[in-house]
C-alpha cells in the first residue's frame, strides 16, 4: 500500500456539454450532443487529466439530453476528492467495477424518481406496456443513462491506467495487437436497391464481406423475402460470397431474427450470409439471451455507449462468443465523436473477445493498432470542441478570473429566447413590440409574421424585411458597387473602388496597382461578411483573395476591389431620419489571466457569449483563420498568455465570426450621424438601415480623418445593437415598430404592455406529436400561466399570460413546437388574463364537453 | 415604334424594367440605371425622383414582395381573403418527396410542381400525371438554381445561404429546399395585369407560360367580365404594399362572371410580366410600361408627359472594365438601331464613357439595359445616366448617321 503522499487524488472534476459534428450527415441534424468528462488528478508528479466522452443517444443508449446532463453532474460530484490508491491491475479494475456498479444503481434510482415526477395517465399506460414487453422478452430491463455511464467509466479507466502507469488496453487485458477496420453501406429498405448495392459490391470487390445496414426499417415479411433472394443470389454466385445484413428488423420484431438467420442458410453449402444484431435489439446480456433463445444470429454489433461502457461491452462479447464460437463480433462507436470516444473504441478493439472487425462507417478500411501511451493516450480535444462547448461545470467550481476592462452584458431574456434557435431572436423582437402595443399577429415561420390593428392593412414582415423599406432600396443596397456609386453621387464618403467580373483578375490587379495597396476584396452581393478579405497588401495576396472568394458559396458573383480604409468598423443604425444605435465591432480575441490556456479562455468567452441573445449562436470559431492568427504570434490552443494580454483570433470584425460589439452611440460625432442619415436618404424608399462605416475615431469630425461607408444593409439584423456585448443596449426593435406605427397610422395602445394575455391558435401537424406537453414545459420554464388544448386534428389552442418578454417569446416559439411538430401558422390575439397560477393541459371541449 | 430587331433582344427577365425605362426616356425624364435594373428617374427642374426595380415602382414594400415570393405565405394570405386558389402543400426535397406523392394521389393527378420560394411564374412543371413524372420534376428542382437555365432571381429576392446538399457526388439544393405541389386545373389560362386599383390588360396564354415561352397569346381585355378583373384587384390587395401584380387565372370562360364558373388564381407575381404582353405586340407592352410609369410618377408628385419616341440624351456609362472597346460596341449597336451617336469621351481610370445619343427611346433603353446586364458584346457597366438635351446639338455633331 502506498502512503498518502504517493496516492492520487481527484482534485477537480469537469463536465463539458459539447456539440459534435456527424461523420455521416443525415441532412437535417448535422451535430450531436456529447458530454466530456475530465478528472483532474493530483499526483506527486503534478496534475494529470483523465478523460471520458459520454454519447447520449436517446433510445439507443437510454438517455435524454437534459436529464442525462443532470445525472452526469450529480454523479461527478461524488468523484470529487476521491483518493485513488491501488497497486495492481486487478484491484484497479475492481475499483472501476465497484464505482460503476454504484453509478448504475444511482442511474436507476434517479431515473425512477424523475419518472415519478413526470407521471401522467399516458406514462402509466406506457409503463404497464413496457413491463409487459419486458416479460415477453421483447424489451430489456431498463438501464438508463448508458451513454453517460460510458463516458464516466472511460474516464475512470483512464485515471486507473494513469495511476498504474499503463495504457487502457493494458488495463483491460489485450487479446490482440491490431484489429481490421471495415466499412459498410446504409441503404434504403427496398429489396431492389439492396440487391443492386450488393451486386455493385461484387464489382468493386473491397476487402471483407459485403455489409449492408438496413437501420431496422424492414417489416418481417419484406425481410424474409430479401433474405431468400440474397441467399439465392449467393448460391448462384451472382452476389458476394460473404454478406452481412445488419439490423433488418427493429426491436419489436427481434424475436424473429433467429428465424431470419435460419432462412439465410445458403443452399449447396456455398457462401456465408449473416444476420447481424445490435442497435436497440441487443445492447446487453438480456437482449442477447432473448435472441439466442430462438437459435440466435451469426453476427453482433457492439457499441460501448449502448452497452453502458467498455467493461459491459467486454462482458457482452464474452458471453456471446461462449454461446456461439462462430459469432462474428463487430465494434464501433456512435456517430458524432471526438478523439476521446475514438481512442476508447480503439482501446476496446484490442481487448474485446471474438472481435472480427472495427466498423468505420463512411470511412475507409484499414487497421486499428494497439494504442500506445499512458491511459487513453490522448488529451482534451480542444481543437474539436473549443467553439462548440455550450456548458461547462466544475466541482469544485473554477474561480472566476479577475475582470480586465469593461464587464460584458448579461441578458436574462436569453433563457426564453434560446428555444427560438440561433436566428430566432431577430425574427421575434419585432413581434414582441407589436404585441406589447396591442397589435395581433399571425406567424408563418421563425422569421415571418404579420401584425395588424384589425383596421388598417397588416404589416408583412420577414426577418427585418418589412413595409418600412422599399424593394428598390434592397436591390440597391445588396449590390455594393451600386451603393458606392449612388452614395458618391450624393457626396457621402465612400472608398474608391470598382467591380470586376470574377474571372477578370488581370483588370483587378491593374486597378489595385492604380489606386494603391492596401485594398479590400469582397463579393458584389455579399452578406454577413462572407468572402470579404481586408487589408490586402500586394498582388500575391490579391490573387489569393480571388481564389478564396471563388471557392466560397458566393464564388459565382462579381468581385469588388476597393481601397482599404485603415479605420475601425462601426455598425450605425438609422430609422427614419434618426441614428438610433451605433456599435464598434472588433475581431474575436481573448485576454489572458496568466493561468488559463487559450482554449480555456475561448471556452469561457464563448460561454459568456451564450448569455447574449444575439451572440449565443455565434461563438468564436477555432478555424483556419484562428489557427493562423495564433501561429503568427507563436501560440497554440494550449498556450497560456500573460495576464492582461489580448490574443487576436480573427481578422474579421464580423460578429458572426466571433467579433465583439461595444455600444458607442452617445460618443458618436454629429458629423458621422449626419453622413449616415444622408446616405440613407440617398437610397429610394429606405427607412431602416444598418450603415457600415469605417472610421478612425468615432468621436472626431469626419473632415478631420479618413473614413468611408462601405455598405448599407437594408435588412440589417436588429439584435446586434439591441444586445451589444459591452455598453448600453439600444431599443432598436422598439424604434423600428414605432416608425411602422407612425408611417402606416396604425391604431395601438397608448403605452407598451408589461404583461400580456395572449390567445394562440396553432395550425398544422400539432396533434399526436407531444405539442401540448411541450408548450406546458416551455410555459412553466418561462414562468407563464394559462392553458393549452387540442381543438381538432390540426389545431391547438392556448392562452398564455405573463410578462411581455417570455409570453411573446413563447408565442413566437409556438411556430416551431416540439421536434415532430410541423406548425404552419400561429395566430396570436389578445384575451382576458386567466386567474389560475399554473399552466395546465385542458381537454378538447368538443370531445369532453365543458369539463376543461 | 419599330421592334428591336438588330443586336441582342431584350431578355424576358429584363422586359419589365426595359419598358418602364423606355417610357421614362419618352417622358423626358433624367434617367439613372444601376445594376439589377434599379432605375431612378428625376424630373428636370424640380429634382423630384421616382424609382423602380425590374419596372416595379418604389412603392413596392420589401416585406410584401418577400411574401409575394413565398408561395406558402402568399397562399395563406389569399385564403384569408377568400380568393379561389388550387389545393396545394409545400414539401422539402430532403424529406417531403413521399409526402408530395401522397398529397398528389389524394387530390388526384395531374398536379403542378413549382419552387416554393423565389420568382413567380417561372419553373412551373404542369400536367404531372404520375409518381414518376413527379419524381422527374423534383429532380429538376434538385439542381442548384444557379445551374438551372430557367431560373431567375429578382434583385430583392432572398439569397440562399444554407449549405448545399450532395447526392451521388453532385452538388444539389439543400435538403430544406421546398417546392409546392398544387392541383393542376383544366381551363383557359388568363393573365391579368393590375396596377393600383385597375386591371389594365388581360391576355389568354395557351400552354404553360411558367416554363415554356408563351406562343399564340391574344389580348382579350375588352371581353373579360368585370367580376374577373375585380377578383384580380382583390388578389393584389390581399398582399398589401404592392403597387401592381400579374395575376394568372385558370377559368372556364373569361366572358362570364367569376362566380358563375370554375375559376382559380394559379399564379401571382409582384412583377408585371410584360414579356407575355410583348408576345401579342411590342406596342401593347410599351403602353403598359408607360401606364406603370405614369401612375407612379403621379404618386411621387411628378408631372410628366410623353413626348414621342425619338429623344436626345447625354449618355454616360461608368465602371466599364474596357471603355474604349465598349465604345466600339455601343457605336455598332447604335448604327444598327437607328440611334445617332455624337463624339465619345472615355476615362480609362474610372472606366467611363460619355456620348450624346439621338434616336428611338426604346433603342436607347435597350442599349442601356443590355450594357448593365453584360449582354452588349460582353461589356458591362455599373451605372448609366441619361440626361435629356436639345436634339439639334447631337445631329450637328453626330459622326454616325442613323441607319434608317
Amino acid at each position: 500500500m502506498r502512503t498518502d503522499q504517493q496516492a492520487v487524488r481527484i482534485s477537480r472534476v469537469h463536465a463539458y456539454h459539447v456539440r459534435v459534428p456527424l461523420a455521416e450527415p443525415t441532412g437535417r441534424t448535422a451535430t450531436k450532443t456529447n458530454f466530456i468528462v475530465r478528472l483532474d488528478l493530483s499526483t506527486p508528479q503534478g496534475v494529470q487529466q483523465a478523460l471520458g466522452e459520454c454519447q447520449p443517444r436517446a433510445a439507443e443508449t437510454g438517455d435524454s439530453s437534459s436529464r442525462s446532463w443532470r445525472f452526469l453532474l450529480q454523479t461527478l460530484q461524488e468523484l470529487q476528492g476521491e483518493v485513488i490508491d491501488f497497486a495492481s491491475r486487478e484491484s484497479a479494475l475492481a475499483w472501476v467495477r465497484d464505482k460503476m456498479r454504484s453509478f448504475v444503481q444511482d442511474a436507476r434510482t434517479i431515473y425512477l424518481a424523475e419518472a415519478q415526477q413526470r407521471r401522467s395517465t399516458w406514462s402509466v399506460v406506457r409503463g404497464v406496456m413496457r413491463g409487459g414487453a419486458e416479460l415477453l422478452g421483447r424489451r430489456d430491463p431498463r438501464m438508463p443513462y448508458r451513454g453517460v455511464l460510458f463516458g464516466i467509466e472511460t474516464a475512470l479507466l483512464d485515471a486507473a491506467a494513469r495511476v498504474l502507469g499503463i495504457s487502457v488496453p493494458e488495463l483491460l487485458g489485450p487479446l490482440r495487437d491490431a484489429a481490421p477496420v471495415r466499412t459498410r453501406i446504409a441503404v434504403e429498405p427496398d429489396e431492389q436497391e439492396i440487391l443492386k448495392h450488393l451486386r455493385q459490391w461484387l464489382g468493386n470487390d473491397p476487402a471483407g464481406p459485403a455489409w449492408v445496414h438496413l437501420q431496422a426499417r424492414l417489416e418481417p415479411s419484406a425481410a424474409e423475402s430479401l433474405i431468400e433472394r440474397v441467399a439465392d443470389g449467393v448460391a448462384r454466385k451472382e452476389l458476394p460470397q460473404q454478406i452481412i445484413i445488419e439490423e433488418p428488423l427493429g426491436l419489436k420484431h427481434r424475436t424473429r431474427l433467429s428465424a431470419l438467420q435460419k432462412r439465410a442458410v445458403v443452399r449447396h453449402g456455398a457462401g456465408d450470409v449473416r444476420i447481424m444484431t445490435g442497435g436497440q435489439s441487443v445492447w446487453g446480456l438480456a437482449g442477447l439471451r432473448a435472441v439466442q433463445a430462438g437459435g440466435g444470429c451469426r453476427a453482433l454489433h457492439i457499441r460501448p455507449a449502448s452497452s453502458g461502457g467498455l467493461l459491459a461491452s467486454i462482458a457482452l462479447a464474452k458471453e456471446a462468443v461462449q454461446r456461439n464460437p462462430d459469432l462474428l463480433v463487430v465494434l464501433s462507436h456512435h456517430d458524432g465523436a471526438t478523439r476521446i470516444a475514438r481512442r476508447a473504441t480503439e482501446a476496446l478493439a484490442v481487448a474485446l473477445p471474438g472481435l472480427a472487425y472495427v466498423l468505420n462507417a463512411g470511412g475507409r478500411s484499414g487497421t486499428v493498432d494497439m494504442p500506445t501511451g499512458i491511459g487513453l493516450g490522448t488529451s482534451m480535444p480542444y481543437g474539436e470542441v473549443v467553439d462548440t462547448v455550450t456548458a461547462h461545470e466544475a466541482f469544485p467550481p473554477v474561480p472566476e478570473p479577475t475582470e480586465h476592462g469593461p464587464k460584458p452584458n448579461e441578458y436574462e431574456e436569453v433563457t426564453y429566447l434560446q428555444p427560438l434557435g440561433p436566428n430566432g431572436t431577430k425574427g421575434h423582437l419585432l413581434e414582441r413590440q407589436a404585441l406589447s402595443l396591442g397589435l395581433q399577429t399571425r406567424r408563418f415561420s421563425k422569421g415571418a409574421f404579420t401584425a395588424s390593428d384589425g383596421i388598417n392593412d397588416p404589416l408583412l414582415i420577414k426577418w427585418s424585411r418589412s413595409p418600412l423599406s422599399s424593394a428598390v432600396s434592397l436591390a440597391l443596397c445588396t449590390h455594393k458597387e451600386a451603393t458606392r456609386i449612388r452614395l458618391a453621387q450624393a457626396a457621402v464618403p465612400v472608398p474608391q473602388g470598382r467591380t470586376f467580373v470574377n474571372s477578370d483578375l488581370d483588370s483587378a490587379r491593374a486597378f489595385a496597382g492604380r489606386i494603391g495597396y492596401p485594398v479590400v476584396v469582397k463579393p458584389a452581393m455579399g452578406v454577413r461578411g462572407i468572402g470579404v478579405v481586408a487589408n490586402i497588401q500586394n498582388r500575391d495576396e490579391l490573387d489569393l483573395a480571388f481564389e478564396q472568394l471563388a471557392s466560397s458559396k458566393l464564388g459565382d458573383q462579381d468581385v469588388i476591389v476597393e481601397k482599404h480604409i485603415p479605420g475601425n468598423d462601426y455598425r450605425i443604425v438609422v430609422v427614419g431620419e434618426e441614428v438610433i444605435a451605433a456599435i464598434l465591432r472588433v475581431p474575436a480575441s481573448v485576454v489572458g489571466d496568466g493561468e488559463s490556456t487559450i482554449a480555456e479562455l475561448m471556452i469561457r468567452k464563448n460561454l459568456m457569449r451564450r448569455r447574449n441573445p444575439h451572440l449565443w449562436g455565434r461563438p468564436i470559431l477555432y478555424d483556419s483563420a484562428a489557427e493562423f492568427q495564433l501561429q503568427r504570434v507563436g501560440m497554440s490552443l494550449e498556450s497560456v498568455p500573460p495576464k492582461g494580454e489580448r490574443v487576436m483570433l480573427s481578422n474579421s470584425n464580423s460578429l458572426s465570426q466571433g467579433g465583439d460589439s461595444t455600444d458607442v452611440l452617445d460618443e458618436l460625432h454629429p458629423s458621422i450621424k449626419e453622413a449616415c442619415v444622408k446616405a440613407v436618404k440617398a437610397i429610394p424608399g429606405l427607412a431602416f438601415c444598418g450603415v457600415d462605416f469605417l472610421i478612425e475615431d468615432h468621436t472626431r469630425p469626419l473632415d478631420e480623418q479618413v473614413a468611408g461607408i462601405c455598405e448599407l444593409n437594408a435588412h440589417a439584423a436588429i439584435g446586434n445593437c439591441e444586445y451589444p456585448l459591452y455598453g448600453q443596449p439600444r431599443q432598436v426593435a422598439q424604434a423600428f415598430m414605432d416608425e411602422c406605427v407612425r408611417k402606416f397610422a396604425l391604431r395601438t395602445a397608448d403605452e407598451r404592455a408589461e404583461e400580456l394575455a395572449l390567445k394562440l391558435t396553432i395550425r398544422g401537424r400539432v396533434k399526436g406529436v407531444g405539442y401540448r406537453r411541450w408548450m406546458q414545459n416551455q410555459a412553466v420554464t418561462f414562468g407563464l400561466r394559462g392553458w393549452v388544448r387540442n381543438l381538432n386534428g390540426r389545431t391547438v389552442e392556448a392562452v398564455i399570460c405573463g410578462p411581455t418578454g417570455p409570453a411573446s417569446a413563447l408565442a413566437a416559439a409556438a411556430v416551431l413546437g416540439p421536434r415532430r411538430a410541423l406548425p404552419t401558422s400561429v395566430t396570436t390575439t389578445h384575451t382576458t388574463p386567466v386567474t389560475s397560477q399554473s399552466f395546465e393541459i385542458r381537454h378538447n371541449p368538443r370531445r369532453w364537453g365543458n369539463r376543461g | 415604334m419599330a421592334d428591336a430587331v438588330q443586336g441582342p433582344k431584350v431578355p424576358t427577365e429584363l422586359r419589365d424594367g426595359y419598358e418602364v425605362h423606355a417610357a421614362a426616356l419618352r417622358a423626358g425624364l433624367q434617367v439613372a440605371l444601376y445594376p439589377r435594373q434599379v432605375l431612378i428617374t428625376r424630373e428636370v427642374g424640380s429634382g423630384r425622383e421616382a424609382s423602380f426595380v425590374h419596372g416595379i415602382p418604389e412603392t413596392a414594400q420589401l416585406g410584401p414582395v418577400t411574401y409575394a415570393q413565398d408561395k406558402r405565405m402568399r397562399r395563406a394570405l389569399m385564403e384569408s381573403a377568400d380568393l379561389p386558389i388550387p389545393r396545394g402543400v409545400t414539401f422539402s426535397v430532403g424529406r417531403g418527396v413521399q409526402g408530395a406523392k401522397d398529397f398528389a394521389r389524394k387530390v388526384g393527378y395531374p398536379v403542378v410542381v413549382k419552387p416554393a420560394v423565389g420568382d413567380n411564374a417561372i419553373e412551373v412543371f404542369a400536367g404531372i400525371c404520375d409518381d414518376h413524372e413527379l419524381d422527374a420534376a423534383i429532380e429538376r428542382l434538385r439542381v442548384t438554381p444557379s445551374e438551372r437555365e430557367t431560373f431567375t432571381r429578382a434583385a430583392y429576392g432572398l439569397t440562399e445561404l444554407r449549405e448545399p446538399g450532395e447526392e451521388d457526388g453532385r452538388i444539389v439544393v439543400p435538403p430544406g429546399y421546398r417546392f409546392l405541389v398544387e392541383q393542376h386545373l383544366r381551363g383557359t389560362y388568363l393573365r391579368v395585369l393590375v396596377v393600383g386599383d385597375t386591371a389594365h390588360s388581360a391576355v389568354v396564354c395557351p400552354g404553360s407560360p411558367g416554363l415554356e415561352p408563351v406562343r399564340d397569346a391574344r389580348e382579350v381585355s375588352d371581353d373579360v367580365h368585370p367580376t374577373i378583373f375585380d377578383l384580380a384587384v382583390r388578389a393584389l390587395r390581399s398582399i398589401p404594399g404592392l403597387p401592381l401584380a400579374a395575376v394568372d387565372f385558370v377559368l372556364d370562360d373569361y366572358r362570364r362572371p367569376a362566380h358563375d364558373q370554375n375559376i382559380s388564381i394559379v399564379e401571382f407575381s409582384e412583377r408585371p410580366g410584360l414579356a407575355v404582353q410583348a408576345t401579342v405586340s411590342s406596342q401593347a407592352s410599351a403602353r403598359l410600361g408607360e401606364r406603370i410609369l405614369l401612375e407612379h410618377l403621379d404618386s411621387a408628385g411628378i408631372t410628366a408627359e410623353l413626348i414621342g419616341d425619338v429623344v436626345s440624351v447625354r449618355w454616360s456609362a461608368h465602371a466599364l472594365p474596357d471603355p474604349a472597346r465598349a465604345e466600339e460596341a455601343v457605336r455598332i449597336f447604335c448604327k444598327a438601331s437607328a440611334v445617332a451617336a455624337g463624339p465619345g469621351e472615355t476615362d480609362a481610370v474610372e472606366g467611363a464613357l460619355h456620348l450624346d445619343l439621338h434616336g428611338p427611346a426604346h433603342q436607347i433603353a435597350r442599349l442601356t439595359e443590355l450594357l448593365l446586364d453584360g449582354k452588349l458584346d460582353g461589356h458591362r457597366a455599373m451605372f448609366v445616366g441619361a440626361q435629356p438635351i436639345a436634339p439639334r446639338s447631337i445631329e450637328a455633331a453626330s459622326s454616325i448617321q442613323p441607319s434608317s
